[in-house]
């Protein structure tokens, strides 16, 4: 460990020595204790951030605001039978208003509320798109693939080529702030929950896919108005090597004949413009699938 | 005092500030710490594990937000910046509530993925793995968060001539030292 990753480890330590423990930090203090210049670094840092902890703790909590927490229950109820023992004697009167529960599903529901495509003629946001995080980068990512699949207007994408695809998805992936919508290990937990989302679920996976460790999976959106649809990414984890799979609906695409599966293996190529990536492509009847790796082309091929 | 009631005097002042600290406005810090307990109300028994019940309720806060964010997005009652005016003010404690008042403010600048990360980080009530659970996201992505988020924060505090970057560099090594002459 260099002094500048135990900087990035140690921003994480709460100035307040909670984390004292922690394993993650201990290969940064110790450095720190050998390291003068690291060692006061941290110093001000911690100084830094209690400093601006000691002012958040000083926002004021309104008076009557516990009281207002229990008013509040008091004005609801639930079903006891359903409580804990312990909660039914705090919730025998509570009452819940009407339609409550629908509004928290509701609420849970826009929480997985899928990115919203820009705009095919807006590529130019693609390049734009490092200014947010793992939500822009799901976005630069569907640009590409829109781009891939529709030219700008929407017209079938005769000029659009598979590089741009490549640039957008490894960007994504590549991306350190890309997060998925969900994370589990296991593949039919990930089907299931895609399903549960309308999305598509990969049918046709490679054979050296099936039943490895899943790492999450991700909702995208391809295309927009009219031509809206929704794609997913399922990453899997096999032998050290992480494998992403972007599937689409295939009547959302206009271009490229996909081989089928079975021939998948065949095509896997590195990619030219993204050196130490991999991909291949396939489709089914339904959908169309991308499948890319940070690796050699053997090693994707190796799945088939 | 039941379980419940321990429950809420443990956490409704830290998820207040966790509340004010995302929407800047404290009625509806009250709204969403309310609404976070109604839900543990109705749904905490399906909690088996008691010990994260903290991490439990600081994750349906910051959902409860994103949700009244998504829809104020959608039909707009009132720009966020303009709760700041409607920050609280007691005559008696004005010059620390102006601290308070601006660190808030620069929370509130800061891109939103970094706001919320930066906000429990500096409430010192979880650690970057409890954030990471809060949040939703991996742990990688949190350190980044709030490294990168403490990056702009400073920007914004070293652009600035507000009180609460005057304060904070006080506590500068160098600063102190040349304090104490």
């Amino acid at each position: 460990m260099d002094r500048e990753s135990a900087k990035f480890i140690l921003q994480s330590f709460r100035p307040d020595g909670e984390d004292a423990d922690e394993p993650a930090f201990a290969e940064a203090l110790t450095l720190a204790t050998k390291d003068r210049e690291l060692s006061e670094w941290l110093a001000n840092e911690r100084a830094q951030d209690a400093a601006f902890s000691a002012i958040l703790a000083e926002i004021e909590i309104p008076e009557d605001l516990r009281e207002a927490i229990f008013d509040v229950l008091e004005g609801t109820q639930d079903q006891p039978a359903e409580f804990d023992a312990d909660f039914v004697g705090a919730l025998a009167a509570v009452r819940p208003p009407d339609g409550l529960r629908e509004q928290i599903l509701g609420a849970m529901e826009m929480e997985q509320k899928v990115v919203e495509m820009p705009s095919v003629h807006r590529r130019g946001f693609f390049k734009a798109a490092i200014w947010t995080m793992s939500i822009a980068a799901v976005i630069a990512v569907i640009v590409g693939v829109g781009a891939f699949f529709a030219g700008a207007g929407g017209h079938a994408l005769a000029s659009a080529t598979l590089g741009e695809l490549q640039d957008s998805a490894v960007k994504m992936l590549e991306d350190p702030f890309l997060s998925l919508d969900l994370e589990n290990d296991r593949q039919t937990v990930l089907n299931e929950w895609l399903a549960d989302h309308q999305l598509p679920v990969p049918r046709e996976i490679p054979l050296g896919l099936k039943g490895v460790r899943g790492i999450g999976c991700k909702l995208l959106k391809v295309g927009d108005g009219e031509k809206e649809s929704r794609g997913s990414l399922v990453c899997f984890y096999k032998e050290g090597k992480k494998f992403h799979l972007i599937t689409i609906r295939r009547d959302s695409v206009k271009a490229g004949k996909a081989a089928a599966l079975k021939a998948a293996g065949e095509t896997c190529y590195d990619c030219p413009r993204n050196p130490g990536w991999a991909m291949t492509q396939w489709s089914d009847r339904d959908h169309t699938y991308f499948l890319l790796g940070k690796m050699n082309s053997g090693q994707l091929a190796s799945l088939f | 005092m039941d379980e419940f009631e321990e429950l809420v005097d443990q956490h409704y002042q830290a998820l207040y500030r966790f509340g004010f600290s995302l929407a800047r406005n404290p009625d509806r810090a009250v709204d969403l710490v309310q609404q976070t307990f109604v839900i543990w109300a109705q749904k905490g028994h399906q909690l088996k594990d008691r010990s994260k019940a903290k991490a439990w309720l600081f994750t349906t806060l910051y959902r409860e937000f994103l949700g009244i964010t998504r829809q104020s997005q959608r039909s707009p009652e009132m720009e966020i910046s303009e709760a700041e005016h409607e920050l609280p003010h007691n005559e008696e404690n004005s010059g620390r509530r102006m601290d308070a008042q601006r660190a808030v403010t620069l929370l509130g600048e800061l891109d939103e993925i970094f706001r919320a990360p930066l906000t429990l980080f500096y409430l010192q009530q979880h650690s970057y793995k409890e954030i990471a659970s809060i949040l939703g996201v991996p742990i990688g992505t949190v350190m980044s968060r709030i490294s990168r988020g403490k990056d702009q924060l400073r920007r914004k505090m070293n652009a600035g001539s507000a009180e609460v970057a005057t304060r904070i560099l006080e506590f500068q090594p160098g600063t102190i030292d040349k304090t104490n002459g």
